[in-house]
């Protein structure tokens, strides 16, 4: 089995510097050294085109579906398959295996990347400012001040507390989606690169946060070809392959959450030096690096735990309260919104600060500044997010997935029956099985979690009585959190 | 001096004069990268550029004073030594290179070349060879020398890359 080792490199860093690069990290897989075959279909100028072009035709029909099919959400192709069978694929499937390989077909930024390069297969050799590659469009810098993933925070908390409405309106979707559309376009017309995408896509922020977890990479095999490469093509484009749309530089990358696979710098590097790893899950990228990651982490985990208690509990209340396409009840949807907004921004990442300070009092690191070890301990928050959200989305699909198979036949609701499948009840599968999935799941978060945490604290605590007690608080939140999803999914 | 030690020297000093040539390279190249954004940034780049192909250039005098002109390299230098690098990956998704960054890097790679060549003046018990790594090592420790003068400059102003 080829496989490389990965020596931790120590390196001299400023004191806020999330050293993640220095951490020991586990063994890793080169794919592209055992599969030749999948290097050369990522290499082919063609790949991203093969891949987003089906899936543009795709969205096409759901848009379709979306304006002119029935306004039944649970008939209506565009509800059934985007947020049952897509979102559980996503999240359960996706991120997890595969990083962020849904931003290498996604179709939102389709028309932008087109307009940006006017091409879609073939490279443009030239010089737009920082590149090797000719772009179109103003090419201006993205504002500092929102050099952050704040936008896609708040946007996804907004899309979220709206969900409702996202989620059963065909219509509604499809206004979301086109106005996703547009903005990305207009932002790639304006802004350098993928702007749109590393700053204000919704969907973007999480696959971020999740895809840390994700049990592949794609990395520079020898860091050594990179320090010496004078080129940097990676990021700067060549004749054979654009510059790197996330604006990230191979190189030293050491974490998944911005490399959008798009697999470009497979095909620009000179020493044909990237290549595609396969690792275990959820250990390898530990390092939150911003307050912004942070919040994203609190509000991913609190979104999971309200939707299961609104989508999954027994409180009639407060579905009413959420769902305000057919409720219209305004002053119970401010609380709802209000109060998931509080939870997500305030009450859930004090409570984590609290934990914080908790553990600098319990293991006496007077030593370690306080924002050090909040960003770093965030970490337990990620594959305990991401699994939760899996244990949630278990039921969406166990239960609404017969609509699936209907809605396969007759996408627009109109009476066809495509595949002779338009009639199929609705079963829900094993619904009682449900929370006997549910809880290997949530307790699989808990235990990565808490891998993560020992995994950071060994870094910073080298004597094990002071890292178990720093562990201790934040672990506890943990624990804590674990119950009360339990709580909520046995009943 | 016998033919082989001298073979030796002229090679080692040959070494030097690829790797300051490379860099200077390497420094063009994050000057380039950096158009568009901090502009003192892209400037600290180019002045670093320029020294290394004035170091490059004085090396050169010395290698034609010693052996004659200085052959065209066969193949890109194959040591680490003084690579300066972008030491966040992110750097450009967040904005957050600042002038004391990219003069810390330089640092790093600069105090880097000038350990390579005291170890290997250690290391040598030729002593025409240990007088030609001194003579690079005092070289890249004057390097050292100006890069913290005015890192010392700048530093106190500017914030981390952590946001």
């Amino acid at each position: 089995m080829a496989t490389v080792d990965n020596t931790p490199h120590v390196k001299e860093t400023t004191p806020d510097f999330v050293p993640v690069e220095s951490l020991t990290k586990p063994r890793r897989i080169d794919l592209f050294a055992r599969l030749p075959w999948l290097k050369r279909i990522v290499k082919m100028r063609s790949f991203q085109a093969f891949l987003i072009l089906p899936n543009l035709a795709m969205f096409y029909l759901f848009f379709i579906s979306g304006i002119f099919g029935t306004p039944v959400g649970n008939r209506n192709i565009i509800i059934v398959f985007v947020w049952i069978l897509w979102w559980f694929f996503l999240i359960a499937a996706l991120v997890p295996f595969a990083s962020r390989v849904w931003c290498t077909m996604c179709p939102l930024p389709f028309f932008g990347d087109w307009l940006q390069r006017r091409a879609i297969i073939r490279v443009r050799p030239g010089k737009s400012a920082g590149t090797e590659n000719k772009f179109f469009g103003l090419w201006k810098r993205w504002p500092k001040a929102l050099s952050n993933i704040w936008p896609q925070n708040f946007g996804f908390l907004l899309l979220a507390t709206f969900s409702a409405l996202l989620v059963t309106r065909p219509i509604v979707s499809v206004i979301v989606f086109s106005i996703l559309v547009l903005v990305a376009t207009v932002m790639a017309l304006v802004y350098r690169l993928r702007t749109f995408c590393n700053y204000v896509c919704p969907i973007s922020g999480f696959l971020s946060l999740y895809s840390m977890t994700s049990t592949i990479e794609l990395r520079s095999v020898d860091k050594d070809v990179c320090l010496k490469c004078k080129y940097k093509s990676c990021i700067r484009g060549s004749d054979q392959g654009w510059a790197c749309p996330w604006n990230i530089y191979m190189g030293k990358l050491d974490r998944n959450n911005y490399c959008g696979l798009c697999f470009e710098c497979v095909k620009s590097c000179h020493y044909d030096n990237i290549s595609l790893f396969a690792r275990p899950f959820a250990t390898s990228d530990v390092g939150l690096r911003g307050y912004d990651e942070v919040w994203k982490a609190s509000i991913m985990l609190v979104l999971a735990f309200s939707y299961s208690v609104v989508l999954l509990g027994p409180w009639g209340t407060l579905k009413d309260w959420a769902n305000i396409s057919e409720r219209h009840q305004w002053g119970g949807f401010g609380i709802y919104a209000g109060t998931q907004a509080l939870l997500a921004l305030v009450i859930f990442p004090g409570l984590y600060y609290l934990s914080i300070r908790l553990a600098k009092w319990y293991a006496r690191a007077d030593s370690i500044p306080t924002k050090e070890l909040f960003l770093k301990y965030a970490y337990m928050l990620v594959p305990m997010g991401l699994l939760a959200w899996i244990a949630f989305s278990v039921p969406l699909i166990m239960v609404n997935g017969s609509y699936i198979i209907s809605v396969a036949s007759d996408p627009l609701g109109w009476g066809m029956n495509l595949f002779h499948t338009s009639e199929f009840p609705w079963i829900p599968l094993y619904p009682a099985s449900v929370p006997f999935i549910q809880v290997p799941i949530l307790l699989a978060g808990l235990y990565y979690g808490l891998l993560g945490l020992n995994k950071v604290g060994s870094e910073l605590f080298p004597n094990p009585r002071q890292r178990y007690r720093s562990m201790a608080p934040p672990a506890a939140l943990l624990l804590g959190t674990t119950l009360i999803f339990m709580k909520l999914f046995i009943g | 001096m016998n033919n082989a030690l001298s073979d030796e020297v002229r090679k080692t000093l040959l070494r030097a004069i690829y790797i300051e040539a490379r860099n200077g390279g390497v420094y063009d190249t994050l000057a380039q990268l950096f158009q568009g954004y901090d502009k003192s940034v892209t400037d600290i780049f180019v002045e670093m550029a320029a020294e290394e192909r004035q170091h490059g250039a004085l090396l050169e005098k010395l290698y034609g004073e010693r052996f004659g002109p200085v052959p065209p390299p066969t193949e890109e230098p194959r040591e680490v030594i003084e690579a300066p690098d972008l030491d966040d990956p992110e750097a450009f998704i967040f904005d957050s290179m600042t002038i004391v960054q990219a003069l810390e890097s330089g640092l790093r790679a600069e105090e880097g070349a000038r350990e390579f060549y005291s170890r290997e003046a250690e290391r040598t018990p030729d002593p025409s060879l240990k007088r030609q790594y001194r003579e690079l090592g005092e070289f890249e420790e004057d390097h050292v020398r100006r890069l913290k003068v005015k890192l010392a400059e700048k530093r106190g102003q500017m914030d981390s890359t952590a946001r």
